[in-house]
């Protein structure tokens, strides 16, 4: 009597060979990736953009809008009447959340990496044409800062008493080795105090923030694993007629004057563009890879600067309070 | 190449002239002959060396101005200029290369009361590259902004927003 079973199982027939094989090619497919619809490479991971966004939390400021636009109309408010009292009238408007944040809607170089929705390209190209119809421009939108009538002897003097003496600045050795100075005497140290108390620990700290940004601001450009879709990428935008060294060169392109293209012909321009990327990252999965380069590499910095980057929000967090009570005195 | 033709041109002129005026000329003439033509020699010679006073340095970045240096150590750009600007907005830096800063500005100083935000794009758009604190120097701007300013706000505030170097 034969076994169905075992025949089965020794059978060279296509559902035993299926079977027998499916775990090994889960594997294969989690650790390598599956083909493409083309064919021509392997299905990255999608952007986690939850990740990203957490990312970027624990780097960035935890202050909106409003409390920095808060700090600035503080510090502003301590200097001017630091130099009144020294007989200087230094007037700063007011700043404003419109006025201050006047760039917020364009898209960064970095974030033009993660740009790939080809809906949103369609709908709105890169957001620059609807953006500057909705602005009025930071210079429209504020007033100017009345400063000391002065000649140019006193000029000096006037700024000693701003910024302190020359010997009065403080240098860091920045994290990526270069060096800044900065003053921080006279009213405008007087000023930075009021807020942070300990100038220095605070721009040490800004320069930890500053470090981590740039850095995750050029990991993508600079990692292995985004050349061969960024290749492919440049192929696919050249087949189009647009040939691009990165996503960035694409928003640089579109950063022209008026004096040199219509504003019809430039939103024109950028909808096509912005059509195209979106297109040939789908493609490529350059934003898939750029997501997991970035990914990879916040994870590194977070580990050995998280401490100092959660100083930094706790010292601008207590600053707010220190800004409301100078705001309302 | 140029300038190897243009050198053996001004030597075969030279001799030959000299030829001439030991010859034809009085001793008077022949010095004020030869004079003119060391003064030509010599300014060939200027005309195909940089010249290293063409850089500027922080001193001359007055109070009330930012200065954008397109080299390193307080050194602008030999075209670019003295490149100040004292008080006003500018939302399109000198461009490019040895002519202008928009793609080599490696350094700043910001002697301005005021602070100054610069940004990737003309026109103070693709977000804040780095913002120059009042009585800042930064003689080497980190490598992942510099060569990007496109345009600066002289931002009326004694300070920067706490997010000017954040990721988008």
């Amino acid at each position: 009597m034969t076994r169905p079973t075992q025949r089965r199982l020794v059978s060279p027939d296509w559902i035993g060979v299926a079977r027998t094989l499916l775990p090994v090619a889960a594997l294969v497919v989690s650790a390598c990736g599956v083909p493409t619809p083309d064919g021509l490479g392997e299905v990255l991971p999608p952007v986690d953009d939850v990740a990203i966004q957490n990312v970027y939390d624990a780097v960035n400021t935890p202050l909106s809008e409003e409390e920095q636009v808060t700090l600035m109309n503080a510090q502003d408010k301590v200097v001017e009447e630091c130099m009144q009292q020294a007989g200087y009238q230094l007037d700063y408007p007011e700043n404003t959340v419109d006025a201050v944040f006047a760039d917020r809607a364009y898209m960064s170089d970095f974030e033009s990496w993660f740009f790939a929705d080809e809906n949103v390209a369609e709908a709105s190209g890169y957001g620059f044409t609807i953006e500057t119809q909705a602005r009025s421009g930071p210079q429209e939108s504020r007033g100017v800062v009345v400063e000391p009538e002065i000649s140019a002897q006193e000029e000096p003097a006037m700024l000693e008493t701003f910024r302190g003496a020359d010997n009065e600045t403080i240098t860091l050795d920045q994290l990526d080795g270069g060096t800044l100075t900065v003053a921080v005497g006279g009213c405008l140290g007087l000023g930075m105090r009021s807020l942070y108390d300990d100038v220095e620990q605070y721009l040490t700290l800004k320069d930890v923030r500053g470090y981590v940004t740039n850095e995750l601001r050029l990991v993508v450009m600079d990692a292995d694993e985004v050349d061969s879709p960024l290749e492919e990428w440049r192929t696919c935008m050249k087949d189009a007629g647009h040939e691009f060294n990165s996503p960035p060169a694409v928003l640089e392109s579109l950063y022209v004057s008026e004096a040199d293209i219509s504003p019809a012909d430039l939103s024109e321009r950028e909808f096509e563009l912005a059509m195209t990327d979106a297109h040939c990252k789908q493609l490529s999965q350059l934003h898939q890879a750029a997501a997991s380069a970035f990914l990879g590499r916040a994870q590194d910095l977070l580990l050995i600067k998280n401490a100092e980057l959660a100083q930094l929000a706790q010292i601008e967090i207590d600053a707010i309070a220190k800004a409301q009570s100078i705001l309302d005195s | 190449m140029a300038h190897l033709t243009l050198d053996s041109e001004t030597k075969t002129k030279t001799r030959s002239e000299t030829a001439m005026l030991t010859s034809r000329h009085p001793r008077s003439v022949r010095l004020a002959i030869t004079a003119v033509f060391l003064g030509i020699l010599v300014s060939v010679g200027l005309l195909l060396t940089p010249s290293p006073a063409s850089g500027h340095s922080y001193d001359e970045c007055n109070a009330g101005e930012f200065c954008v240096f397109a080299h390193n150590h307080g050194y602008l750009s030999h075209v670019g200029g003295d490149w100040h600007d004292p008080s006003n907005d500018d939302p399109n830096w000198p461009c490019c290369g040895h002519h202008g800063v928009q793609n080599d500005d490696q350094a700043f100083i910001n002697n301005e009361t005021k602070v100054v935000r610069v940004f990737d794009g003309g026109t103070y758009t693709g977000g804040t590259k780095y913002c120059a604190l009042s009585g800042s120097t930064d003689p080497d701007i980190p490598t992942a902004v510099r060569n990007d300013g496109n345009s600066h706000d002289v931002y009326t505030s004694s300070s920067c927003p706490a997010g000017d170097v954040d990721l988008p």
